[in-house]
């Protein structure tokens, strides 16, 4: 039995008969009025996973201090019979194979991913063996597309900024298409340059905050500031008596060291925090971040202090894990299809079960997918949350002396 | 005659020899016999070729279109090859041995030298190719057996770019191989004219590569008779050159004559042409009867001789009769001679009458041409065959053009006259002939018998004889029998009283002596003791006669016919006096017309020209007058300038005196333009300088202004960058851990001055009295520095500073504040007043005080000027008005002097001496004859020369100049008549023996003398006399 089962791949095509669930008259099921499951037309979601062969999909970062890209997925559909051959005509969705159609990928049920096919890429094998596979992104090319205008906004939060942003005229977002947090640090009144890029200005102020801003797997752009913390109900236990993992991967070292952090913000000044034990011991290493938004000097003092206190010493931190989904049972499958970026998991993991098991919070930055006939596997790339903060009424993060007041 | 020079020394050898010396000769006759026969034979020869006449003709005809075409050739060969056309002229002479004459050469170089000088080749060049063409041309005709003229046109089709042509004389190229050729030669960018003589080029390289085996075809085939022939035909052509160039000249003049003739003379040439050709008619057959006469005269004599010379063997028996029969056929022979001579020297004599009567008509140089063909070897009978064709077309063009018939008519019966009497002298010639022929009948018969007589001594039969004659005639001996006998009929007596009667009148006689003489019986026993008696014996015959009836009666009538004459030429003079009286009285009245019509033209013409046009006025106000002044002066001189083209078109002025008074005219009005354009540059500059001062007085005042001086002294900001720099240690609660923190803040800062505007006010002023000092002092610097005077300007407009203003500042500052202020504004105006002066004087260099004095400057230099073009306008009409009456003048007074001079010349003529002129016409007339008559060379120039001066005495005693001839009179020396000549103070005569200049006649002449006496003793390159 193929694991495809329990994946649905649709794609939004704009067909005006047949294939579709079009009205149809005189029928008693496709034949009601205002029944909104049989339209006259339009772009509606099509299943085709019959078709699909493969998919993957990759969503996140790879590094801490790197922005979010813009996700992606590439499916590969079983082209025999030249169903995604633009070419031909007694395709069902003859017209359609061309670019900027939505997909959509659900694992169980849990949308993984949406987005738009960039690419059709057709490949014929001489035995017959034809593959069609479509490449798509998700919504972080339509901002990276938007210019703004030049304007001086408001005082206003991380969020603030960015919902106005978002509702501006050059951008002009779905008030759906989004899940944006309030935000915790004060942005000024900067002003903004006249064609400055929407999305790199986005992805300005949630480093300023800093938080997460990336495009999340039902397609909405997603704000998630600092002082966002884990809950003890979301919390996903991977490894011990967890889900399972089949691979662990482990950073120790200089990857996220820095012991001289130098922030500074546009028209204001400039913050240094240094730890001059470490840099004693590992020489200077460097971070810096430039042009932040803050409208004081002194949410540079608490970036620059944090971003020290986090990283001015070498830490055992779980860069990723891979877990093979089609091993799990049913409801752990559902656990690992719920996850998304921030998602908070606290991993053990004794190695070679010698010694004491090493647990670790960490934030998920990184979901990858891989799914075949024979298997699913899930890659969770992840944030150290040794200073995770501390979280009222919570069982586990609101325990005292444990966490963090976040600044 | 010379074939009677010939003969007669024979005749002479038989009668002197006796019979034993005759027979001593006998050896040396039969070679004299030899040789008389041969000279027979070639008289013989040459009256056949009397009868080729026709043939004769049309060569001479062929040669002088031959020489003409060559003449042609000659003119177009130094037009094309310039400096080098002698050297193709050479060359054209050289290739008669290449099969080509002159005439064909020359064309042929003609031909190819143009068509290379077009392809760019110098004309070095083309003369060098075009011998080299020339010659190859000759070698592929001879070698593809074409004709000349085809290789010729080939090769200049070669040229064109056209190859077909020159395949045939197996030549082949195309177009594609020149441009190969050019481009390996590095020519293949080329265009135009250096395309197209780089093309030339290639191909004539190619064409003799290509042609090289047919290279000197025509000399290895020298041989043979295709050779032989061409060379045989350019010989001939350059013989027909050679003959007809000697005939171009009087050819010419007799064409140039005819036509003259036919447009000037009209229809009463005709009667002249008629009457000639009339006489021609005669004469024509004449001569050639006389010719046949002798041709069937000499046959005979031949067969005779022949027969005598062949048979000497037996004629040694009966030599005596032979050399009868010998003697009576030669005595027969030199005396038809001597006839015949007298008959050609009758018809001779009458022509030269007829050419004589011509010689004053018009026709003078068309017989001064035939003359010269007969001096060069015509021959009477061409002459006259020629005379009469040229006269027969001439006769019928005249005919043909409408004229007046009484013009020139008494010329015309005289011409007429003369032609009759030659054809009478030719009729009476033909009746001689007749009776010479008739003798000629009995002289045939005596000598048949004595021939008889003789063949029966030798043993032999006339008939015999007789039979071996005929065997040698021609047909013509039957009709000329038939002449000969005729010709004696008529001829004898006649002939030789004709020659008698030239005889005695050369000889002085008068007519009644030589009538008398020749109508006595025996008349020829008289004239020839008178004629061994010479001119003396004959003189005193004449006088012996003139005692006779006949003598007086001759003389009362010679007399009379001497006084007739003496009175026609008194009538004749007289009439030449009156003419010239009548002929200077109508050009006196013709001059003096012409004088009082241009006086009064002139006098009108002055009057409204000056009152019209040559007045120029000066505008006195400049400036609203700007422009105007010039414009019209411009007019003015327009005017004038169209006046005077006016008068000089209508002859009032010289063209001297036009040009004369234009540019003068032209010139004052520059000047006055200049005056013109200096008075609105003036105004101009007034204008500016009151601009200046205003703008410079207000900027000055501006920055004085209080208000603009307090303007300036307003609250100040600072702007001031503020780095703030704070450093800590912060501890985290959780781990007490300490970070070093730093923070650096960089911020603009805004710094508020308060000041005291009381003394800003007054630091204000004194700011400003040290910029103005400082402008001032900068300004003067500039101007030492030489700054442009608009620059200067420039730096006033822009003033010296704006100051603030406040009453309430100068009311809290107080009276010492404002007294201050007070004594640095007196500085600041007068600073303003120095600057001023400067200004002014930088600008103008005329300024007088800082404003007024500076615009009255300017005032007083226009006032100036206005002055100035006011005089020199003045002074111009003025000027203009006399140089236009003088130039007016001067025409008119010279028509006045003509009329008078024409007045002069008239009363002079009114005085001439008829005496004078008679006698004076009576040495023109002996110096004419004088010249008539055979002269040596020297001797008639030394007449022709008197007569000259003799002709020159004549103008001036028609004139009245002279009225005696100072003792003038024939005979004299030219040394003599020059001496007396020259005394009498004419001027004509004078001139004669003067060079006068302008003379270009003596001039050259002169010079020619003095060129042969050069060239008798060196040589003389070239001479001229300038135009």
């Amino acid at each position: 039995m193929s694991h495809l089962e329990d994946e649905k791949v649709e794609v939004g095509f704009d067909l005006t008969s047949g294939y579709g669930p079009f009205l149809t008259l005189d029928d008693p099921v496709s034949g009601k009025l205002d029944d909104p499951d049989w339209t006259l037309g339009g772009t509606i979601f099509y299943d085709i996973t019959e078709h699909v062969r493969a998919f993957s999909i990759s969503r996140g970062r790879s590094n801490l201090f790197q922005q979010f890209p813009a996700g992606g997925a590439s499916v590969e559909f079983n082209n025999h019979d030249r169903t995604f051959d633009p070419l031909y005509t007694g395709s069902p969705f003859y017209g359609q194979i061309i670019p900027n159609r939505e997909i959509r990928i659900t694992s169980g049920t849990a949308v993984q991913f949406t987005g738009w096919i960039d690419d059709w890429n057709l490949t014929y094998a001489p035995n017959g063996d034809s593959i069609a596979e479509a490449v798509a992104t998700d919504a972080t090319r339509l901002l990276a597309g938007r210019n703004l205008s030049a304007s001086t906004p408001a005082a206003q939060t991380t969020g603030e900024r960015i919902n106005a942003i978002l509702s501006s005229s050059d951008v002009d977002w779905s008030a759906g298409l989004r899940s944006i947090d309030i935000g915790s640090a004060q942005l000024s009144d900067y002003p903004i340059d006249a064609n400055t890029n929407a999305l790199n200005y986005l992805q300005q102020v949630a480093k300023t905050e800093p938080g997460n801003l990336f495009i999340n797997k039902v397609g909405q752009i997603t704000f998630q500031d600092r002082t966002v913390g884990p809950t003890s109900d979301s919390l996903i236990y991977l490894g011990g008596t967890g889900i399972p993992f089949s691979s662990v991967e482990v950073l120790y070292g200089s990857e996220v060291l820095y012991n001289q952090i130098v922030v500074s913000r546009l028209g204001g000044g400039t913050a240094v925090a240094v730890d001059s034990d470490s840099i004693g011991a590992y020489g200077i290493q460097n971070l810096t971040e430039s042009d932040l938004l803050f409208d004081s000097d002194s949410q540079l003092v608490d970036l620059a202090v944090n971003y020290a206190a986090q990283y001015s010493q070498p830490e055992y931190r779980f860069n990723s894990v891979e877990v093979r989904v089609h091993k799990l049972d049913e409801t752990d499958q559902d656990k690992m299809y719920g996850l998304e970026i921030g998602s908070i998991c606290l991993i053990t993991f004794t190695p070679n079960n010698i010694g004491d098991a090493i647990t670790r919070y960490v934030e998920v930055i990184r979901v990858d997918h891989t799914a075949t006939p024979e298997e699913h596997i899930i890659i969770l790339g992840f944030k150290s949350l040794d200073y995770a903060s501390l979280v009222l009424s919570d069982a586990e993060f609101g325990k005292l002396d444990t966490y963090s007041l976040s600044w | 005659m010379a074939l009677a020079n010939l003969v007669l020394p024979i005749v002479s050898l038989f009668k002197a020899a006796g019979i034993n010396q005759a027979r001593n000769a006998l050896g040396g006759l039969n070679k004299e016999m030899g040789s008389l026969g041969g000279t027979i034979g070639r008289a013989a020869g040459a009256f056949a070729g009397f009868q080729a006449l026709t043939s004769a003709q049309q060569f001479t005809v062929q040669a002088v279109d031959a020489t003409q075409r060559f003449e042609r050739n000659l003119l177009a060969l130094n037009q094309v090859f310039e400096d080098m056309s002698p050297r193709i002229e050479n060359f054209s002479k050289q290739v008669e041995n290449y099969g080509l004459s002159q005439q064909q050469a020359a064309q042929a170089s003609v031909f190819l030298g143009s068509v290379l000088k077009q392809y760019g080749f110098s004309v070095s060049e083309s003369a060098g190719q075009t011998e080299r063409l020339v010659t190859l041309a000759q070698d592929l005709a001879t070698t593809y057996g074409y004709d000349v003229q085809d290789a010729l046109l080939a090769i200049t089709a070669l040229f064109r770019g056209e190859y077909d042509p020159i395949e045939k004389f197996g030549v082949a190229m195309k177009q594609n191989e020149i441009n190969a050729y050019l481009a390996a030669q590095g020519l293949g960018d080329l265009e135009g004219a250096e395309l197209a003589n780089a093309q030339a080029t290639a191909r004539l390289t190619l064409l003799f590569d290509r042609a090289g085996d047919s290279v000197g075809a025509f000399a290895r085939a020298s041989d043979t008779l295709y050779a032989s022939q061409q060379r045989l035909n350019a010989v001939m052509g350059n013989l027909q050159v050679a003959a007809g160039a000697p005939l171009q000249e009087p050819l010419a003049k007799i064409n140039n004559s005819l036509a003259e003739l036919a447009q000037d003379m009209g229809p009463q040439v005709v009667q002249i042409f008629e009457a000639l050709a009339q006489a021609v008619d005669v004469v024509a057959p004449l001569i050639e009867k006389a010719g046949r006469f002798v041709l069937n005269l000499i046959a005979p004599l031949q067969q005779l001789i022949n027969i005598l010379t062949g048979t000497f063997a037996l004629a040694l028996a009966n030599i005596g009769m032979a050399l009868d029969v010998v003697n009576a056929a030669l005595s027969m022979l030199n005396k038809f001679l001597d006839a015949t001579s007298s008959i050609f020297a009758l018809v001779e004599l009458r022509l030269k009458q007829f050419f004589a009567v011509l010689k004053d008509s018009p026709m003078a140089p068309l017989i001064d041409a035939f003359e010269w063909l007969v001096n060069n070897g015509m021959g009477v009978v061409k002459i006259f065959e020629k005379i009469g064709d040229e006269f027969t077309k001439a006769g019928d063009a005249a005919r043909a053009a409408a004229g007046d018939f009484n013009q020139s008519e008494f010329g015309a019966r005289q011409a007429s006259s003369a032609a009759r009497r030659v054809g009478s002298s030719a009729r009476e010639a033909q009746e001689e002939l007749d009776n010479m022929a008739a003798a000629n009948s009995a002289w045939t018969d005596s000598w048949t018998a004595k021939a008889q007589a003789w063949a029966e001594a030798n043993g032999t039969t006339l008939q015999a004889l007789k039979e071996s004659a005929i065997a040698g005639r021609t047909g013509a001996e039957e009709t000329g029998t038939d002449y000969v006998g005729d010709f004696f009929r008529g001829m004898a007596e006649g002939v030789r009283k004709e020659a008698a009667r030239g005889t005695l009148e050369r000889l002085g006689a008068t007519a009644g002596l030589i009538d008398k003489i020749l109508g006595s019986s025996g008349w020829e026993e008289v004239f020839k003791r008178i004629v061994s008696s010479g001119k003396a014996g004959l003189k005193e015959l004449q006088q012996e006669f003139n005692k006779t009836a006949d003598g007086i009666d001759e003389m009362t009538k010679a007399l009379e016919d001497a006084e007739k004459a003496q009175q026609a030429l008194r009538d004749a003079a007289q009439k030449m006096i009156d003419d010239n009286v009548a002929n200077l009285q109508a050009e006196y009245d013709r001059l003096k017309s012409v004088y009082d019509e241009m006086r009064k033209r002139a006098d009108e013409f002055i009057r409204w020209s000056l009152d019209n046009v040559a007045t120029v006025e000066i505008l006195p106000n400049f400036d609203v007058q700007l422009g105007r002044f010039e414009a019209a002066i411009v007019s003015t001189i327009a005017g004038i300038q169209s006046e005077l083209t006016s008068a000089v078109r209508s002859g009032l002025i010289f063209d001297n005196d036009y040009t004369t008074l234009k540019n003068w005219v032209q010139t004052e009005s520059e000047a006055l333009t200049k005056i013109a354009k200096d008075r609105d540059a003036l105004a101009k500059r007034y204008a500016l300088s009151e601009s200046l001062i205003s703008e410079y007085q207000k900027a000055i005042g501006g920055a004085l202004r209080l208000t603009n001086l307090f303007g300036k002294l307003k609250d100040e900001t600072e702007q001031r960058t503020v780095t703030e720099v704070t450093q800590g240690v912060v501890t985290l609660g959780n781990s007490l851990k300490e970070f070093g923190i730093t923070v650096t803040r960089s911020y603009e800062e805004t710094i508020q001055n308060v000041q005291d505007k009381t003394a800003g006010l007054l630091q204000g002023f004194r700011d400003m009295a040290q910029k103005s000092r400082d402008f001032a002092s900068n300004l003067q610097k500039l101007k030492a520095l030489g700054l442009d005077p608009m620059l200067f300007n420039q730096l006033i407009d822009a003033g010296v500073e704006a100051g603030g203003e406040t009453a309430q500042a100068l009311v809290d500052g107080g009276s010492e504040t404002i007294n201050e202020m007070n004594s640095i504004f007196d500085e600041i105006n007068k600073l303003g007043a120095e600057l001023g002066l400067d200004l002014g004087q930088t600008m103008y260099d005329t300024g007088k005080d800082m404003t007024y004095g500076l615009l009255d400057g300017i005032r007083s230099e226009q006032e100036q000027l206005y002055n100035l073009a006011v005089e020199m306008a003045q002074t111009f009409s003025q000027t203009f008005k006399d140089n236009f009456s003088v130039a007016i003048e001067a025409p008119v007074a010279v028509a006045k002097k003509a009329a008078d001079d024409a007045s002069a010349a008239l009363e002079q003529a009114k005085g001439a001496n008829v005496d004078a002129l008679m006698q004076i016409e009576e040495l023109i007339q002996g110096a004419n004859k004088a010249l008539e008559g055979p002269l040596s060379s020297v001797y008639r120039e030394g007449v022709a020369g008197k007569l000259g001066a003799f002709e020159a005495l004549k103008q001036d005693i028609i004139s009245g100049q002279v009225t005696d001839l100072g003792g003038l009179t024939k005979g004299l020396t030219s040394a003599d008549v020059k001496a007396i000549g020259t005394g009498t103070g004419g001027t004509n005569i004078t001139n004669y023996y003067t060079i006068a200049p302008g003379n270009k006649l003596q001039q050259r002449d002169t010079l020619e003398t003095l060129v042969s006496n050069t060239n008798a003793n060196g040589s003389l390159a070239s001479y001229g006399v300038k135009a």
